[in-house]
């Protein structure tokens, strides 16, 4: 009797403490989300005039929610610009020294979070991260390897762009990151993608790289 | 008495180690899926001219209240190169008028391989501007119509879908992430499913996520999240999911044409075709993974009158002891089948022997403490165990839908339902059980189709 008791005090002690996680996950969410839209609606007007080239360089974001949410308001805008506007925003986020927090976090010691800092300088296509990115290509892990190699094709630097075969060619497996990296080398690239298509052993890349090649020439 | 009393610990202790591996095996899934999603090369792949294309399978049979809301959400996916197949399986009802009116059908020629067989087919039907393609032939079941269908494709990749189903705009595009990110070893994808009784649908497309008003919807909220956050983004860590839901599922067709489609023998046909993937791979010993996604991809409309529920629960209950005997070389060959065998049996044991043994285990405490085997204090302390023991998995889900990328963080869900887990487990759960224990008596029996009634996704009309 004594440990069936004991076990129901131990489910009733359980409960509690998912029950205590999933408010403090509501109340923590409510907190962040209504800080997350305040900050929000003051960077959005100030980025949104600057790229249009109508406004001033918008302010430093100092406090580190504010940078977060900077990062993710000039991420998602990066994703829906050319030239000549996707540079200026670039120059905006490598003043504020965001480039660099990026660039940095390539040396973290979680792999996403290694992944996505190198996603950010895909999108940022900024010159200067390139021989961080370039290092980075000796990740320890694969993934890691092919984002940066899709955000050396994005920069689409001419030296920085030999080691990229290898990387490729190294992938345990043809997937997503190496048709991710593909995609890039042909809108960016497309003679890089050629010699490629050309020097490699691997059928997969040539047929997927002539594919995309094709795709391009229409 | 000893022996009952082994048989219930050796229960709990299955029951209670299964549930909390499976649970760190969930955290893990969706703490991964929550760092898929923050960008994936999914969505730029998916505008070049490398996309796989795909063909949507739509099994229907007596749907004409929901087939035109369904068809035209799968119309509405965000995938570039997607055509649907529909095939109408025999529909007494005007399942097939419905289809040909609203898409503006053709018949045309028939153009169907015969890798499966099937029952004969009437007539096919085609709308090119809008890619789809409609079957009609004879009744031969789900599986037989989604056999035709799997005939009539000619994609690499085909979606198997419910006709009752309503997919999130995006939701081919996350199932299809893991078949991008390693084609060769995966062979087949799940996503997770909810109830879409209580959402309000506009054009195909759920626009706003709400909670059912009926009880019986909501009992059912409660099982499907611990169904699709609990066991299987659990089971997904260590490739070991046993089942993938008909209701949205993503399959390489060559592997299915190789395992012969899907089983006429058995009335859990999803569950079946999913654990012959399993055995094909691991008897060839090929590499392989069968992905889940830790997100909502799909809607459905469960049932909310009991008739209908007891019929359905009658049904999963008869598959998963066909599914069980169908593969019991599976279950009696550990050494074989090692790692995938460590978590699939014992989760199907649970699934088959679980409500005989909790009603009967019921019935005979009753009987111990009446006739004075047991003390009432003690008979009274297990039942109590059981329902916290219920409870804590069920706020055990509630919490890992907290984690999952496309959370539902509202203050009245979380009341309502944990309202609703503590009610359960008064009558609904021994309903249930009993249910189930019925249709494994039947397990004989092969039906072709369940009789689902549909009442049709809420309007904005009926909403507001």
């Amino acid at each position: 009797m004594s440990t069936i008791l004991a076990a129901i005090a131990v489910c009733v002690f359980v409960i509690a403490l998912f029950v205590a996680l999933a408010v403090s996950v509501r109340l923590e969410w409510r907190r962040e989300e209504h800080g997350r839209r305040r900050r929000r609606a003051e960077i959005e007007p100030q980025l949104y005039t600057y790229v249009a080239a109508d406004g001033p360089l918008p302010a430093r974001p100092k406090r580190r929610a504010e940078r977060r949410t900077f990062r993710a308001v000039a991420y998602e805008l990066l994703e829906s610009l050319d030239d000549p506007e996707r540079s200026r925003l670039t120059d905006c986020l490598e003043q504020h020294g965001l480039v660099w927090d990026a660039v940095r976090e390539l040396g973290s010691r979680f792999p996403y979070r290694r992944r996505r800092a190198a996603d950010e300088l895909a999108l940022t296509r900024s010159v200067r991260a390139a021989p961080a990115l370039r290092r980075a290509l000796s990740d320890r892990n694969e993934e890691v390897r092919l984002e940066c190699a899709r955000a050396l094709a994005e920069i689409g630097e001419g030296e920085y762009l030999d080691e990229l075969p290898a990387v490729l060619e190294q992938a345990s497996r043809f997937g997503s990151g190496v048709a991710s990296v593909l995609i890039s080398l042909a809108e960016r690239e497309p003679g890089r993608l050629a010699a490629l298509c050309e020097a490699t052993e691997s059928a997969e890349l040539r047929s997927t790289g002539l594919v995309l090649l094709g795709e391009g020439r229409q | 008495m000893r022996i009952f009393t082994i048989v219930v610990a050796v229960y709990t202790a299955l029951y209670f180690t299964l549930g909390l591996t499976l649970y760190a095996f969930a955290v893990v899934e969706l703490l991964r899926a929550r760092r898929r999603a923050l960008r994936s090369h999914a969505r730029r792949i998916i505008r070049a001219p490398i996309v796989p294309a795909v063909t949507v399978l739509v099994p229907a049979h007596n749907e004409e209240l929901v087939i035109a809301e369904s068809v035209r959400s799968i119309l509405a996916l965000d995938y570039p190169k997607l055509s649907v197949v529909v095939t109408n399986d025999g529909s007494t009802d005007n399942t097939l008028g419905v289809l040909i009116d609203e898409f503006e059908l053709r018949p045309v020629a028939r153009e169907l391989t015969d890798d499966l067989p099937h029952e004969p087919l009437r007539a096919v039907y085609k709308s090119e501007d809008l890619g789809l393609t409609v079957l009609d032939k004879e009744q031969g079941g789900r599986s037989d119509a989604l056999n035709a269908a799997i005939c009539a494709a000619t994609t690499p990749l085909v979606c198997i879908i419910d006709a009752d189903s309503v997919l999130e705009q995006d939701g081919l595009t996350q199932l299809i992430v893991p078949m991008l990110e390693d084609p060769a070893a995966t062979i087949a994808c799940g996503g997770i499913v909810g109830v879409g009784n209580g959402c309000r649908i506009e054009r195909g497309q759920v626009v706003e996520v709400g909670l059912a008003r009926n009880p019986l919807a909501m009992f059912q909220t409660l099982e499907y999240l611990r169904a699709f956050f609990f066991a299987r983004a659990g089971l997904a860590v260590p490739n070991s999911l046993h089942l993938i839901s008909g209701a949205f599922g993503l399959f390489r067709r060559d592997v299915l044409i190789e395992v012969g489609g899907l089983g006429k023998e058995t009335v859990g046909e999803d569950f079946d075709l999913t654990m012959k993937l399993h055995r094909h791979a691991l008897d060839r010993k090929r590499p392989y993974r069968i992905a889940y996604v830790s997100t909502p991809v799909c809607w459905t409309e469960v049932p909310e009158r009991i008739r209908v529920l007891r019929a359905q629960r009658r049904r999963w209950g008869r598959g998963a002891a066909q599914v069980m005997v169908a593969h019991w070389a599976f279950a009696s060959h550990p050494a074989r089948y090692k790692r995938a065998w460590m978590f699939i049996v014992p989760t199907m044991a649970l699934k088959v022997a679980g409500p005989p043994l909790i009603l009967i285990g019921l019935v005979l405490a009753v009987i111990f403490a009446v006739i004075g085997g047991v003390a009432w204090p003690i008979v009274i302390a297990i039942l109590a165990f059981w329902l916290v023991f219920g409870l804590m998995l069920t706020v055990a889900a509630f919490t890992l839908e907290d984690l999952s990328p496309r959370r539902a963080l509202g203050w009245r869900r979380f009341g309502h339902l944990f309202l609703f887990a503590v009610l359960e487990n008064f009558g609904y759960r021994q309903l249930v059980d009993l249910w189930h224990l019925e249709g494994m008596l039947t397990y004989r029996r092969v039906a072709g189709w369940g009789a689902m009634e549909r009442a049709g996704f809420t309007s904005p009309a009926a909403h507001s």
